[in-house]
């Protein structure tokens, strides 16, 4: 393909991006075409999506950052944002009372 | 590193009500603060991947922190306290802590989504949930970590490289039976419970 097996190789480790004829050469030589995809939309579901699922799988567990012991620190960043202790065990209590 | 980059970063984190969107967007402002690129792991990136509220009580960051980095951080308005970095924001406080240097997996997987002005960069699914499946050992019953590789498998189980996993699974039960072996019991596990539960009719 008219290039040395250390350009090669380098390519194929990915030490250097081969340019586009570079490319072409290299699928004429092997004799497999090479497909490149760009922009291409991600595979993964939406968050919405991936929300229901994982509700449908963990069904009514919750996750409480309390259990995980928090420290000082994350402890106020917790309470903060509103994520009291007080709020996750009332979640807990009515949980209890379903069951 | 770019100062007024990251403390343009660092004021919409301020400005951010959701706790998920904040977390990122200081990880994007740290990856213009630290001399290395640093890496979101644990549970910021569970919730990231999962879309689920997951809660997480703190930042986790894989990056080798040097004492250059350290001052860095200071210079910044993080504060050292116990094993975490914590910032004070408007209405809010984010602890960062640096577990590790480096993420137990692959870089190249490691994924840059645009958040606000920021781009965080963040462990791969892959990497993820073998994470969490190693965490998961730990513990006897179905406790948190359980559910939070099952999580992981629920989000996202059509995207999961399992090949991959199938591979790096391999290798953990061969340089540590006692960690591999439950690893691969529990992920079979898993995954089974996962594909039941979805394919029953809704």
């Amino acid at each position: 393909m008219g290039t040395s097996q250390a350009a090669v190789s380098n390519m194929e480790s990915g030490r250097t991006l081969p340019t586009l004829s570079v490319l072409e050469r290299f699928a004429e030589a092997t004799g497999r075409p090479l497909t490149i995809v760009v922009g291409a939309p991600s595979r993964l579901a939406g968050r919405d999506e991936r929300r229901r699922r994982v509700r449908l799988v963990l069904g009514d567990y919750r996750f409480d950052p309390w259990e995980r012991r928090p420290s000082k620190v994350e402890a106020q960043s917790l309470e903060a944002d509103g994520l009291t202790r007080e709020r996750f065990e009332g979640s807990r209590a009515a949980e209890g009372r379903r069951h | 590193v770019s100062d007024s980059k990251a403390r343009e970063l660092l004021k919409v984190a301020g400005t951010e009500s959701r706790r998920l969107e904040r977390h990122l967007l200081v990880a994007a402002a740290l990856r213009e603060i630290l001399s290395s690129d640093p890496i979101v792991v644990g549970g910021t990136a569970e919730e990231y991947w999962t879309a689920d509220e997951y809660h997480q009580s703190d930042l986790d960051i894989c990056v080798p922190l040097t004492r250059g980095d350290e001052a860095a951080l200071r210079r910044f308005g993080f504060r050292k306290r116990g094993r975490h970095w914590s910032l004070d924001l408007a209405s809010a406080i984010v602890a960062v802590e640096f577990p590790d240097s480096r993420i137990d997996g692959d870089e190249s997987r490691t994924v840059e989504p645009r958040i606000g002005p920021g781009r965080p960069r963040i462990i791969g699914l892959d990497d993820l949930y073998l994470d969490r499946l190693r965490q998961a050992t730990m513990s006897t019953h179905e406790g948190v970590e359980f559910h939070s590789a099952l999580a992981v498998v629920a989000a996202a189980h059509d995207e999961i490289d399992w090949g991959y996993v199938r591979k790096r699974l391999r290798k953990i039960a061969d340089d540590d039976p006692a960690l591999g072996d439950p690893m691969k019991r529990l992920d079979s596990r898993i995954r089974g419970r996962v594909r039941r539960v979805l394919s029953e009719p809704s």
